[in-house]
């Protein structure tokens, strides 16, 4: 049984063909990105722009079907914040390198790692203690921490239905913080949001089918 | 970049708004959240309930690593904060305590000059005459000892509820074992769970005098096992407050887990494990309220009585709680007696 599986898939695997063409002429206009960021219950915001660096179609056709999508790689620069009440507002930065996945149908995944550095402000008036006792606040009190970040996000483009260049999308993203108490924090966080190219919204002229 | 304008003033004034949320509250139903900032570590300390009462009893909670939000329980709340305040304070390294903490700054002296720092807070918001009482459970049991008996810190206190707590490691786990023994004896005998009882009192009986840390925690697995054999009792699951408080209590979650793993409290473990204070609690003189679990494993009755024993104070009493375990699983009883012991000192 074993050996027939394995014959049919490297059967299949042998008529299976892969065509990939780089899109050179693709729309560089770096988009916008704006979300709604969401942490279980405690809200947020986020705004990014991705630079495209890379966009290619891929073609594989197998014996009975062919199978063609897009693969846009970019390079992204986000600023966001999330308020939990009473433990902190965190407010980041954050680069990262996405890699997504167009179908012709619309639909598209991406995939996102990312370095950044966040900075927290507790949540309450935070107090000090001298050593003659002496009580005063401290004003903007929290901490600066490295962020490393990894997302995953599913989206559909919009213009397959309206000619605009608006795609919306959700992400789950994982943030983790270092070093928190000479350890690690991991927060995770929920997107949903739209990219646009502003630029392009108000323009009347036919815009090009990715 | 004026499209991003509104946006970054928005963030600007939500900080803003964040930082400048002083809210100190003096009434029945007092709610607020601040923060202690103590060499390096930013503890949350969160004040509810009856503020206007001018006593607060401080939560010491147990660990290391434990949180303040498990004894936030619908009880609490219902029976307790209605006459007085809690001050439910997160240690250093714990729950949703943030910052730079680290092996060198989580130390039993350290946590004992952060509760100093937490009582100063405390008295300087709601009034220097306020009353601070200490509530100490389990690990809290160290901490609070490490307190009273430096300086004049008991000067602070106006008394000191030692609830199913340590105050000597070593001594500690003696009793466990002594516990694990004959209980376990006790109830092989009437023929329950005879293969646990004997896999539990034979590790109990290989231990020697000085105990290790490894040897500390497994013992302490056994202790927590113990618990689940006796019948007729169910310990309290700490789990259960999380999920009930969640939402409402703005639980941050995976700090509370984090700060539970985080490898600093294994190297503050190897610190206490040699830790005694028996030979200080003479001079520890304010009242005290010992209360002990009869099915406590972890913190055994014996050793909530080594230290009633030793203990300076004049004005002392112990309790046992017949249908507890380590959890203070009758909170009722346990609230009733906090809040007379507190009404009358």
């Amino acid at each position: 049984m074993l050996f027939i599986i394995v014959l049919s898939a490297f059967s299949i695997l042998a008529s299976a063909h892969k065509q990939t063409v780089i899109d050179s002429t693709f729309d560089r206009t770096p988009p916008l990105k704006a979300a709604f960021l969401g942490s279980l219950i405690y809200p947020g915001a986020k705004i990014s722009f991705e630079w495209p660096t890379t966009a290619y179609t891929v073609t594989k056709s197998k014996r009975h079907s062919v199978k063609i999508y897009r693969k846009e790689k970019s390079v992204n620069a986000s600023i966001g914040m999330y308020y939990h009440a009473d433990f902190h507002t965190n407010v980041f930065l954050l680069a990262e390198r996405q890699w997504r996945r167009l179908r012709p149908c619309g639909w598209f995944t991406e995939f996102a790692p990312g370095i950044g550095i966040s900075r927290t402000f507790l949540g309450g008036t935070t107090y000090r203690v001298s050593d003659t006792g002496v009580v005063s606040t401290k004003p903007l009190a929290g901490y600066t921490y490295a962020l490393f970040s990894i997302s995953s996000g599913l989206g559909y483009d919009i213009q397959k239905l309206w000619s605009k260049p608006i795609r919306v999308y959700s992400r789950v993203s994982l943030l983790i913080m270092a070093p928190y108490n000479s350890f690690i924090y991991i927060r995770p966080t929920i997107e949903l949001g739209i990219i646009t190219k502003p630029s392009l919204l108000h323009k009347k002229q036919k815009i090009p089918n990715e | 970049m004026n499209k991003l304008k509104p946006v970054v003033t928005l963030i600007l004034m939500s900080l803003l708004w964040q930082c400048q949320n002083e809210k100190i509250t003096i009434s029945q139903h007092a709610d607020d959240t601040f923060y202690v900032e103590n060499d390096g570590a930013a503890m949350r300390v969160s004040v509810q309930g009856n503020t206007e009462s001018g006593k607060i009893m401080i939560i010491v909670h147990g660990g290391p690593g434990g949180s303040s939000f498990l004894y936030h329980t619908e009880k609490m709340q219902s029976l307790f904060e209605p006459y007085y305040a809690v001050a439910y304070w997160d240690q250093r390294a714990a729950s949703a305590s943030q910052g730079t903490a680290n092996k060198e700054t989580v130390t039993l002296p350290q946590f004992g000059d952060d509760l100093k720092s937490v009582i100063q807070v405390l008295q300087y918001r709601f009034g220097a005459t306020t009353k601070i009482y200490l509530m100490s459970h389990s690990w809290g049991g160290m901490v609070a000892t490490q307190f009273l008996t430096t300086g004049t810190n008991q000067d602070l206190v106006a008394g000191w509820i030692f609830a199913n707590a340590v105050h000597d490691w070593q001594l500690n786990d003696q009793n466990v074992i002594n516990l694990i023994i004959s209980r376990g004896n006790q109830e092989i005998a009437l023929g329950r769970n005879v293969a646990k009882w004997q896999k539990m009192i034979e590790y109990a009986q290989s231990l020697k005098i000085q105990i290790s840390v490894k040897q500390s925690l497994k013992l302490n697995d056994y202790a927590w096992e113990a618990m689940e054999l006796i019948e007729g009792f169910t310990p309290l699951n700490e789990d259960d407050i999380i999920d009930e408080n969640l939402i409402s209590d703005r639980i941050p979650y995976t700090s509370l887990f984090f700060n539970l793993i985080n490898p600093v409290q294994s190297h503050l473990l190897s610190e206490v494990n040699e830790k005694s204070f028996s030979s200080l609690l003479g001079d520890i003189t304010i009242p005290l309220l010992v209360c002990s679990g009869r099915h406590d494993f972890v913190c055994p009755t014996a050793t909530g009585l080594d230290l009633f024993m030793r203990i300076g104070s004049a004005d002392k009493q112990s309790m046992l709680f017949n249908n507890s375990g380590h959890n203070l699983e009758e909170q009722s009883e346990y609230i009733n007696a906090f809040i007379e012991f507190i009404s009358l000192h």
